[in-house]
């Protein structure tokens, strides 16, 4: 029992919390972008430990059983046999009905779940695809991700005034001084806290290049040190960077600073172009 | 030593600015002591510094820390056995970077082949790749700076650049020089610490 996919979009994979604990052998956690977006998506489904479609524009779902699906996260123009849905939401699918999500209105990843997970393969532990690790593979035309039927019988929404929100001119990233920062001289120091940059349509789920004005290296070079979720670092160029999910776990570029949690999710919800600030807490 | 925040949810310690073998089994020895902690989510060893990241829900960066450093900071000597040494079948003649190595080095492909295979390497790390391991140290007389452009290198490569020498466990860009390559395919087996042989075939 699944859904039917008629069209794969952007990109769309399978993700869940992340895959924990294999870091030292080199496995990146991989897992959703916007943590946040995709928690209250299955919270509003009743379920924690389970998974969703990360969806990017363009994917269309055809149901071949009944379930209860919640959507959060970015306003993908989500219709349900062409009525429009509500992000942060539940609804019930019936058999053949098309789920579609047809353009970026507002943010960049929406999250599909449906009540009980989707039934697809884990990988030590966690559902997760991890696009740059080939671990698992997105979405494709043809393919079937299956569910556990289900017969709702209440529906849930979140209050407009509770959902994130991803529209401001310009983003804060708020974010500590790592324990490289006083390698970077004055000049970099303050361009990093206080230049605005925007973001490249490099940025993937890896990592989210910055374009702006380039920092200096500092002349000290560091070993090669695990890289924790939002290290920032600066590539050759000077340009920065803020790795994400499918970072590589090793990093010997030199690290200035770790964004929050918070504003990582968020950073994930914005379109190239985008222009962001740091802000140092 | 030094234990320095790397998040709101991670630390690293670090051990010393200059790698050896004594620090890198002390290391990857305190990373397999840490993970028993039921509050570790990962614990990862790299050259000079051992990087924790823990359930900021359950424990504090200050507890965590204290915990950690009682590990780091215990000089007991090593309960681990030996790490295992992992034996690595390697045809030089499919190295398509051999020649250029020998050239920009200023010896023979022999002489390459030779310096690289007699050697025996550790484990200092594993990234980039799930099973990529960072094997040092290499012969100071194949030191060469990475390639300035990435070319596509294929699954079972093995490659050089700076004092390290690596197998590619999947296909993708590269930027050091590949010399040889494996069949070998047992990545999962890896830990930082362990011994490297390369064998000719």
């Amino acid at each position: 029992m699944a859904f039917e996919v008629i069209r794969s979009g952007l990109l769309s994979l399978i993700v869940d919390e992340g895959r924990d604990g294999f870091m030292h052998k080199g496995y990146a956690p991989s897992g959703a972008l916007d943590l946040q977006s995709y928690r209250m998506t299955l919270l509003l489904l009743g379920d924690v430990k389970s998974n969703a479609v990360e969806v990017m524009p363009g994917l269309a779902l055809l149901a071949h059983a009944d379930t209860l699906a919640a959507i959060g996260g970015a306003d993908l123009d989500a219709t349900l046999n062409g009525e429009k849905l509500e992000t942060f939401s539940t609804f019930r699918i019936r058999k053949g009905d098309l789920l579609e999500f047809r353009k970026r209105v507002k943010g960049m990843r929406a999250y599909l779940s449906v009540k009980g997970g989707f039934l697809t393969k884990r990988y030590l532990g966690s559902f997760s695809v991890s696009i740059r690790e080939k671990i698992g593979s997105p979405l494709v035309r043809g393919q079937k991700i299956d569910y556990t039927p289900f017969l709702p019988s209440c529906y849930k929404r979140i209050k407009r005034d509770f959902i994130p929100r991803f529209d401001a001119k310009v983003t804060i990233l708020k974010a500590t001084p790592s324990y490289q920062y006083d390698a970077f001289d004055k000049t970099s120091k303050e361009c990093f806290f206080g230049a605005l940059f925007r973001i490249s349509p490099q940025s993937n789920r890896t990592g989210f290049l910055l374009e702006g004005q380039k920092l200096s290296l500092p002349k000290k070079s560091f070993h090669s040190e695990p890289n924790a979720f939002g290290t920032v670092q600066i590539l050759g160029d000077g340009r920065p960077v803020v790795l994400s999910c499918e970072r590589q776990t090793i990093g010997g570029y030199a690290k200035i600073a770790t964004v929050q949690k918070e504003s990582c999710y968020i950073l994930a919800q914005l379109p190239p172009g985008s222009e962001v600030k740091f802000e140092p807490i | 030593m030094k234990i320095e925040k790397t998040g709101q949810d991670s630390l690293i310690v670090r051990y010393a600015s200059v790698c050896s073998e004594t620090l890198l089994e002390k290391i990857a020895s305190d990373a397999i002591e840490a993970r028993k902690i039921d509050e570790v989510i990962e614990s990862v060893p790299s050259y000079t510094a051992l990087w924790i990241r823990f359930d900021s829900g359950k424990i504090s960066f200050e507890a965590m820390g204290e915990r950690i450093g009682k590990i780091c900071r215990n000089n007991a000597p090593l309960k681990r056995k030996n790490a295992p040494l992992h034996t690595i079948e390697a045809d030089y003649t499919r190295g398509k970077d051999l020649s250029r190595v020998a050239k920009l080095t200023h010896m023979s492909e022999k002489e390459v082949v030779t310096l690289h295979s007699t050697q025996t390497y550790r484990i200092y790390t594993i990234g980039f790749l799930p099973g990529f391991a960072y094997l040092g140290i290499l012969d100071p007389r194949l030191v060469l700076p990475r390639k300035r452009k990435l070319e596509s290198v294929e699954a079972g490569a093995v490659a050089v650049a700076k004092d390290q020498t690596a197998i590619y466990p999947q296909k993708s860009p590269g930027g050091w020089y590949v010399i040889a390559y494996t069949d070998f395919k047992d990545y999962e087996r890896f830990e930082t610490g362990d011994f490297v042989r390369f064998q000719e075939i």
